[in-house]
This record gives C-alpha cells, sequence and structure tokens, in this order.
C-alpha cells in the first residue's frame, strides 16, 4: 500500500513536533525516520498510525483520506518503543489479541485462530513461547513478540518506533537481518524511526532525515552518506570536520590559503566538510599541527589543530607515523562544501 | 553482611526496640483487648443478645446498605477520575486532584454539616425537597451522600499513580489491533490495574462501615432507623451500656482486623502492582 503524507503539522503548546511535512512512499518500500531526539520523528510516525492527531494535513492510505478515521480503522501494525506487550496475557493470547478484537463477521473461529498464531509463532521463531507470559522473555524476544502482534491483524502498512533501541548490540544485529528479511517476505510498506545513522542506512531503501519537525532530506542510504543535502545531515550520519571557508570564482580558500579544491557554489563564505577518511597527508594542503594521534583497530586516527584553531580529524593507514606536535599538510581527497547563509548551514 | 544498626551496642539496639513495642502495645494492642474483653465481660450469651437486639441488629443492616450504595459508587467515580487523570490532560485537571483529595482534608464534621446546609430543612434545597416528600438530612439518603463523600478518595487515590507509572501504551497497542474502548478498558486497563483496585475498594469499604463524624451530623441517631454501627456505639456507651457497647465495637473491630489481613496479603502477593500506590 502506498502512503502519501500532506502538508503534516503537529504543535505541543508553543512546539512545533511536526511542521508542514509531505512525504510520498510507494508500495512496499522499507523507510527510516532519522534524527536526533526532538526531531518530531516519532510524532509523525504516531499520526501516521492515528495514535496522534495532525493540528491540519492529510493522511493518505493508498489515495484514501484517512485523517479522520478512527485508529481500529487503519489497520496500522504498530510496534511500540518498549514493545507494551499485554502483560496479562500470554505470548499466544498477545498474538491473538487482534485476531479477537476483530468484528464478529472477520474473526477467525476457534481453529482457523490457533493456526493463524502457530503461524506468525513459527515466522518469529519462538514457536516453543506460546505460553510464556512477556516478563519471562528477553528483549529481543519480546520485540519479536510484538512484531507478530501487529502482522496478526494483516497490516496494511507497518510502523516501528525505535525497535532496536533497547537491545544490546549482538541482538540488534540479528534482529535487523530479519526484520529486512521479514519486510521482503510480507512486502508490507514499513516506516520506522531511530536515532541511529548505521541502522538507518543499513536497513532502509530510503532514508528521510528529520531535524526540528522538517525533513532535511529524503535519499536512498547512498544519497544521505554520500551526497548530505546540508550541514547538519553530514555531521548527523557520519563523523565529519567542518572548516569556515570562503569561495570566491570557483576557489576555495581557508585562512588565506588558496585549497586545491574547486567549488560549484556561489560567492561567500561557507563551510568545507570533510570525514576523517577523506583527507590524506600529502606535500601539500591544509596545514595542521598533530594533538593526537591514536591507533583505532586497524587504522591510526589523528586529531590535528589548524593554525586558525579549528580542529579537524584524519583516519590514517596505522603505518604512517606521527607524533603530537608535528606539522602536517592534509589534503582532502572528497568534500562538501556549504554556503554559511543557507538554512540548515550556521550549526555549531 | 552487618548493616549499621547491627553494629549498635546490645543495650541500645534492646532499648530502641523496647520503646517501640511498649508503645504499640499501649497504643494498639491494648484498647484492641480490651474491646474484646469488654465485650465478652459478661460471657457468650450476653454478648450474641447484644448483637442480636433488634436496635443493634438494624444499626448493622444499615451500616451494610450504606456501605453496599456508597463502594459501587465509589468504585466507578474513583476509576472514571483516576483515567481521565492519569490519560488526558484538560483544564481543570489540578483542580479535580485537589477535590478528590479534599475528603481527606475537610474535618469530617465539616463534611457532614455541608449536606445539613444544602439539604437540611433550612437549606437551600430543604423547602423543595420538603415539599415533595423527600427527606434527605436525618434519614438514608444524606447518610449515603456523607459517606460517599467522605469515602471519594480511596479508589482513585490508589489507583491514579497506578495508571501513571503503567503508561498508556499497552492501550494504545490494543486500539492499533482494532480493540474498541470497552474492549481495551475491559481486556488490557482492567486487568493490569486490578489489584490496585481492590486495595482501593478494601480501604473504601472500610471507612464507608466505619465513618463516625460525617454520618453522626446528617443521621440524627434516630435508634432503628437512621443508626448505623458506629453511631449505635455511641449512644450505648452514654447509656453506661459498655458490654452492648462493646460487642457491637468488636464487629467494626473484627471487620478492621479482616480488612488488614486482606490488604497485607495483597501486598504480600502482588507488592509490584502495588508499589506505585505505596510510595506516596
Amino acid at each position: 500500500m502506498n502512503l502519501t503524507l500532506n502538508n503534516l503539522s503537529k504543535h505541543f503548546g508553543a512546539v512545533k513536533a511536526v511542521d508542514d511535512i509531505s512525504l510520498s512512499i510507494p508500495s512496499g518500500e522499507l523507510v527510516a525516520l532519522l534524527g536526533p531526539s526532538g526531531s518530531g520523528k516519532t510524532t509523525l510516525l504516531r499520526i501516521v498510525g492515528g495514535l496522534e492527531a495532525a493540528d491540519c494535513g492529510q493522511v493518505l492510505y493508498a489515495g484514501e483520506d484517512t485523517t479522520r478515521w478512527p485508529i481500529q480503522k487503519r489497520r496500522a501494525g504498530f510496534v511500540f518503543q518498549n514493545y507494551a506487550l499485554f502483560r496479562n496475557m500470554t505470548v499466544f493470547e498477545n498474538i491473538a489479541f487482534g485476531l479477537r478484537a476483530q468484528p464478529r463477521k472477520q474473526r477467525p473461529n476457534a481453529v482457523e485462530l490457533k493456526r493463524r498464531v502457530a503461524e506468525l509463532l513459527y515466522l518469529i521463531r519462538l514457536p516453543d513461547l506460546a505460553e510464556r507470559y512477556p516478563s519471562q522473555l528477553s528483549g529481543g524476544q519480546q520485540q519479536r513478540v510484538a512484531l507478530a502482534r501487529a502482522l496478526a491483524i494483516e497490516p496494511r502498512l507497518l510502523l516501528l518506533d525505535e525497535p532496536f533501541g533497547a537491545l544490546d548490540a549482538q541482538v540488534r544485529k540479528e534482529l535487523r537481518r530479519w526484520v529486512r528479511q521479514v519486510h521482503d517476505q510480507t512486502g508490507l510498506t514499513t516506516l520506522f524511526v531511530t536515532h541511529d545513522q548505521d541502522e538507518a542506512l543499513e536497513l532502509a531503501d530510503r532514508v528521510v532525515v528529520m531535524r526540528e519537525g522538517r525533513i532535511e532530506q529524503i535519499g536512498t542510504p547512498d544519497e544521505i552518506f554520500e551526497a548530505p543535502a546540508t550541514r547538519f545531515v553530514h555531521e548527523f550520519v557520519g563523523e565529519s570536520s567542518a572548516l569556515p571557508v570562503d569561495v570566491r570564482g570557483g576557489r576555495v580558500s581557508y585562512g588565506g590559503q588558496q585549497l586545491d579544491i574547486d567549488a560549484q557554489l556561489a560567492d561567500g563564505p561557507a563551510h568545507l566538510l570533510l570525514r576523517p577518511q577523506h583527507l590524506a597527508p600529502a606535500d601539500t594542503g591544509i596545514v595542521v599541527r598533530v594533538d593526537a594521534a591514536r591507533r583505532v583497530g586497524p587504522r591510526r586516527r589523528i586529531e590535528a589543530v589548524t593554525s586558525a584553531g579549528d580542529r579537524l580529524e584524519c583516519e590514517v593507514d596505522s603505518r604512517f607515523e606521527t607524533e603530537r606536535g608535528q606539522t602536517l599538510h592534509l589534503q582532502p581527497t572528497r568534500w562538501r562544501l556549504y554556503s554559511r547563509d543557507t538554512a540548515g548551514s550556521p550549526l555549531t | 553482611m552487618a548493616s549499621v544498626a547491627d553494629r549498635e551496642p546490645l543495650w541500645v539496639r534492646l532499648f530502641l526496640i523496647s520503646i517501640a513495642v511498649v508503645f504499640l502495645v499501649v497504643v494498639l494492642l491494648l484498647p484492641l483487648a480490651a474491646v474484646f474483653a469488654e465485650a465478652f465481660r459478661q460471657g457468650w450469651q450476653a454478648y450474641t443478645e447484644a448483637l442480636v437486639e433488634p436496635d443493634a441488629w438494624s444499626a448493622l443492616r444499615l451500616t451494610l446498605l450504606v456501605a453496599a450504595i456508597a463502594v459501587p459508587l465509589n468504585l466507578v467515580f474513583g476509576v472514571a477520575a483516576a483515567w481521565a487523570i492519569a490519560r488526558f490532560e484538560f483544564r481543570g485537571k489540578s483542580l479535580l486532584v485537589t477535590l478528590i483529595d479534599l475528603p481527606f482534608s475537610v474535618s469530617p464534621v465539616i463534611s457532614g454539616l455541608i449536606y445539613v446546609l444544602v439539604y437540611g430543612l433550612h437549606g437551600w434545597f430543604g423547602e423543595w425537597l420538603d415539599a415533595r416528600g423527600l427527606q434527605v438530612i436525618f434519614a438514608v439518603p444524606g447518610i449515603v451522600l456523607a459517606t460517599v463523600f467522605v469515602t471519594f478518595p480511596f479508589v482513585a487515590r490508589e489507583l491514579i499513580p497506578l495508571l501513571q507509572e503503567q503508561g498508556s501504551q499497552e492501550e494504545e497497542a490494543a486500539l492499533s489491533l482494532g480493540a474498541s474502548g470497552w474492549t481495551m478498558f475491559w481486556r488490557v486497563t482492567l486487568p493490569n490495574i486490578r489489584w490496585g483496585l481492590l486495595y482501593g475498594v478494601l480501604l473504601c469499604n472500610a471507612r464507608a462501615m466505619g465513618e463516625f463524624g460525617a454520618v453522626s451530623v446528617v443521621s440524627g441517631h434516630i435508634r432503628g432507623e437512621t443508626n448505623t454501627l458506629p453511631l449505635h456505639v455511641e449512644i450505648l456507651y452514654n447509656e453506661y451500656n459498655f458490654v452492648a457497647a462493646f460487642a457491637v465495637a468488636s464487629l467494626l473491630a473484627l471487620l478492621a482486623l479482616i480488612t488488614l489481613v486482606i490488604k497485607t496479603f495483597l501486598e504480600w502477593r502482588h507488592a509490584g502492582e502495588l508499589a506505585a500506590a505505596r510510595r506516596h
């Protein structure tokens, strides 16, 4: 089912949680809403699921305006951040809840119900835990039960709020792969909220980066990481250092020094954004003094300071040896330039 | 592992423990024992005679009737008020919370008096009610009203922190799975608060049967008609009929003991679900 959001806004008191958001998601896509806390991503997800009413704007399910629909009619499978399993019910009863709650005509009979729940238990690979209570399950198991419960109602789309937030690293990794698998099997349009850029980039077909209730960028993981639209996105999706530079006639200068970088940017002050992996020691380039050099796994991480006092981080082969106080030239191999006066740029 | 308290000298420990024990005995255990001792002073027969005496019997029936009306009413009011307060943001919410606490902060005598002032013969609605042959004050309706007022906070107070701690996510999950509001309430909300609710009802009931001050003001003390058990105890006592007074009082004491036992059992068996409420 394709999902369309038109000009959604939502205030909490004076705070604009969601600010005029429009978005279109084709059927079957797996989309991440990525942003720091307070960026409005969870509120947006709750509006889509009908748990929150937007102040204005529309939510279209397959072209049908659901804005005034009661939550029950939407059939959005919602998985809550802390799973929200019914603590007084067994795993079986949790999964069966949505089936039993259906209108009498659609409600499956006892045999059918058992079969459906057993199917879902098999899908989440917990066939033996049907009679357990939520408190007797690990976090990862609870998460899977929550997903099975949402899938039981044959939802039109799947909404996941920080699905891996409370799990430890190993379980997260496993579950990520599994969620991707379930998505590919069911073909459900899926939205998930996360503040973890690795999770978003690894799992999603498309990533929506949000900031202060607005969409900062929409793109594939490659687009988001390789061509961040704003300085905010650049800094949010990966490590970066920023240098204040001047652009004049397509040339970039930093602290009076001309850099070997060409700019497709209007003249004026700008920010040069560099990832640690995209800076290499060379004979020419930005002059820095080494502040610290540490081994990070197979690589060496150099923290350096320019003569103007800006900090740069650079990652090199561990065989490259340097020490504190040494002067180096760092040559950018890849970079992004953001004009300093456009929205989203001045961020310190 | 010895705690800091264990390292105090023996005499200090014994001294402190004795103070606590003596206090408990003097203030709680002796009076309780005295109730039963006085009640049985003239033997089992005098005791049972005092209980089956028509006025005592009628007081018992009235007390049970009042509790049977007030407790279910406050059960419904309490759940509704607690749910509104814990789940929704609305104008006047803090005022509602204050109002729920009002019966606790106001003297029971005042609680009775307000009903006399409003529904009494010389009160605001007195003439209107009298003209229609409806008597509230010095009659059963007044006693029920005063009891409902005094016992209102128990259920709500117990449930508000419990509901707040549990949050609304399970309820939201139920709705998103297609459940109606009623299904959500019966299958998700209520099971999660049942022990807290029972606890609140228990305290509410104990107070409803034991209330003296407010009921005393509105009752009129008509023997065999508007006397509840606590009022009957007072009348008997004032008439120097000690055996009967203590016999009736022992019923109330027994009720208190049973309430305590169930309460302790609930706290022991369902500590987790009650923890939120007992923190305040």
